[in-house]
């Protein structure tokens, strides 16, 4: 706990949050770079670090001024605390901030290796679920299953969490999924054209579900609706973090034993089919897994955009395109920049808070829009 | 010697809506044989070679393909991956993957350590002469140097083959200089005597003279002529199948027939 008293609480939080982070990243990397490491592992090691560090600083930052120390020792079990923390700032750090920090870290998790995988899938990257209509699917789905279930709701909110709408967020996005592979899919690859295409045509179509729901909704359930349109990590709580570290947990060990195979499929199928793969199995496996991974998000936070796309492509040009690293790098990557993006959402217009979707969207289409540039005249 | 029959199709029919592509093919390859399978384009010859690897599928209920005497059906996909590699005339990878990292995708068919794939990759990559592109992003490299690090990632492929082999090579000499067109088939060739079954798709009359055991030439989905590059490489039958005058001679150092036109 030295940094603690190296700052002293009375310097505004995000003042001390940006000091120690520089501070404590130089040492670190200082200390991960003259270790003998592969670059993977060095790579890994910083990256957790910085989430580490990221999510303190998510924990201590927000409308309510909470200095660093008091946010750490309100983590702490009370025996360890080297001072008394009110209550309502207990309460603060613990059921608002830490909840909203890790869910932050799990959904960014989840939407980043869902973005490897449907890269991959499509061979081409491109592919994003919020991009090609995935997540407005699965939104569509909540959107009926919170419409159609929420008298329900009101009195086992539990089920509508665990239950109906996880499991018609998944629905709406493989079926989504499967339209969009299908129309955009050939024997020789991914036509970038028609998967776009059929990536508006698809998000027009649960755009028009999703008002109609609107339509009929109730007013609770109109207030429920609102956060799945935008996406927003505010709505965090305990169940919601069980269900998305164990999918997140779940969805990365599946896919990473498929990283030989999907190396193999960046090849083109037949390549990949003559290295002995079972490609039909293994896309109808990976667009299942894929579209969960989106389900799961859009139940827990909504549409959250852009993740998809970018963590990939910062993963493929730190170490490359094996998905053996790609995954688990893209996987760390996803988590701090939505816990970023997330703070920046809850300080920008302090103390109201932003749709974490519109600051994801705001880095994300512009990068969207540099890499269609880069992919003119192959399209 | 009766050489053992690596690959056997009989009744091969094929249509795409309602052009036939294959008619009533049927013959086999060797163990131990450079075979070169030639024609016009568009007369079936990938077709051939996409029905040999289960990519196609013959649209005859009498059709049999049998791998290495065996019926093709019984061949588990990762089984017959270590037997039979296939080099695509060109490849869609995009992504920015080194070039050892392309050939080690070869090793996915293995069951060997990383390690020892490591091992297998480099040799490869000696043989194809790609040594020195390590390091190098694929995409940044030429056609022809894309075309010998597949072929490096093929023979990887096979390092566990033993003696059950089968090469298919689809135009594997297109994209490649005149040296390189040589040292591909050259080392086709070697591995064919060290006992393999290769298959190559080419157009180059006098290259394929030159290194085949046997040369098949298609001609509307039908096989016209079967044997040496002497008993194909005839004037009657490329003026037949190519429309084309010609005049043929042997090649006054090595003897084998050269095709001018």
């Amino acid at each position: 706990m030295k940094l603690t008293s190296q700052y002293p609480s009375k310097k505004t939080a995000l003042n001390s949050l940006s000091l120690i982070n520089i501070k404590l990243l130089l040492s670190y990397i200082k200390r991960i770079v003259c270790a003998p490491k592969t670059t993977t592992t060095k790579l890994v090691i910083l990256l957790f670090v910085v989430l580490y560090g990221a999510a303190i600083a998510s924990v201590t930052i927000g409308p309510m001024n909470i200095s660093l120390s008091q946010s750490i020792n309100a983590l702490l079990p009370s025996v360890l605390q080297t001072q008394e923390i009110p209550s309502h700032i207990a309460l603060v750090v613990q059921q608002i901030r830490l909840p909203r920090t890790l869910l932050a870290i799990s959904v960014g998790a989840i939407l980043a290796i869902t973005g490897v995988v449907m890269q991959g899938l499509f061979r081409n990257p491109l592919a994003d679920p919020g991009i090609i209509g995935v997540s407005a699917g699965a939104s569509l789905g909540a959107a009926i299953a919170i419409v159609l279930f929420s008298s329900l709701a009101q009195s086992y909110p539990l089920l509508l969490l665990f239950g109906t709408v996880p499991l018609f967020s998944f629905l709406g996005g493989a079926i989504t999924t499967v339209i969009v592979y299908k129309l955009g899919t050939n024997a020789y690859g991914t036509s970038v054209t028609m998967m776009l295409l059929a990536g508006v045509a698809v998000g027009a179509l649960s755009g028009a579900g999703l008002g109609l729901m609107n339509y009929y909704a109730d007013d609770q359930a109109l207030r429920d609706l609102s956060l799945w349109t935008m996406g927003s990590l505010a709505g965090a709580n305990a169940e919601g973090l069980i269900l998305s570290f164990s999918a997140l947990i779940i969805l990365f060990s599946l896919f990473y034993k498929e990283a030989n195979s999907l190396n193999a499929l960046l090849l083109g199928e037949s390549e990949a089919k003559h290295l002995g793969i079972r490609v039909q199995r293994l896309k109808r496996r990976l667009i299942l897994l894929a579209a969960a991974g989106v389900g799961i998000t859009v139940a827990l936070a909504g549409m959250i955009g852009f993740i998809g796309l970018i963590v990939p492509h910062l993963g493929r040009m730190l170490i490359g395109p094996n998905h053996k690293v790609l995954l688990p790098i893209s996987m760390l990557i996803g988590a701090l920049l939505l816990l970023v993006a997330d703070m920046f959402a809850r300080t920008l217009v302090a103390p109201l808070d932003m749709p974490v979707g519109i600051v994801t969207a705001l880095l994300g289409a512009p990068f969207f829009i540099w890499l269609l540039i880069q992919q003119k005249g192959r399209l | 010697m009766m050489r053992k029959k690596f690959i056997e199709l009989d009744n091969l029919q094929l249509k795409f809506s309602k052009k036939t592509i294959l008619n009533n093919v049927s013959t086999h390859f060797n163990a131990g044989e450079l075979t070169v399978i030639l024609g016009p384009n568009g007369t079936g010859k990938s077709s051939l070679l996409k029905i040999i690897t289960g990519e196609l599928i013959s649209e005859n209920r009498n059709t049999t393909i049998s791998y290495f005497e065996q019926d093709a059906a019984s061949w588990q996909p990762e089984h017959i991956a270590k037997h039979l590699g296939v080099l695509p005339q060109s490849s869609n990878l995009t992504f920015n993957f080194k070039v050892e990292d392309v050939v080690l995708l070869g090793g996915i068919a293995l069951s060997a350590s990383d390690s020892e794939i490591k091992a297998i990759a480099a040799e490869n990559m000696q043989l194809t002469e790609v040594s020195s592109l390590v390091g190098r992003r694929y995409p940044t490299l030429s056609g022809g140097e894309k075309q010998r690090v597949h072929l490096a990632r093929v023979l990887t492929q096979l390092a566990q083959s033993g003696d059950k082999k089968v090469l298919l090579l689809d135009e594997p000499t297109a994209a490649l200089d005149l040296s390189h067109q040589h040292s591909t088939l050259a080392l086709a060739k070697k591995m064919a005597k060290a006992g393999a079954a290769v298959i190559i798709v080419m157009h180059d009359l006098n290259l394929a003279a030159q290194y085949a055991d046997r040369l098949l030439m298609l001609n509307q989905g039908s096989i016209v002529a079967d044997g040496t590059p002497w008993q194909v490489l005839t004037e009657e039958n490329i003026v037949a199948v190519y429309q084309c005058q010609v005049t043929i001679m042997a090649h006054p150092q090595h003897g084998y027939p050269l095709v001018l036109s």
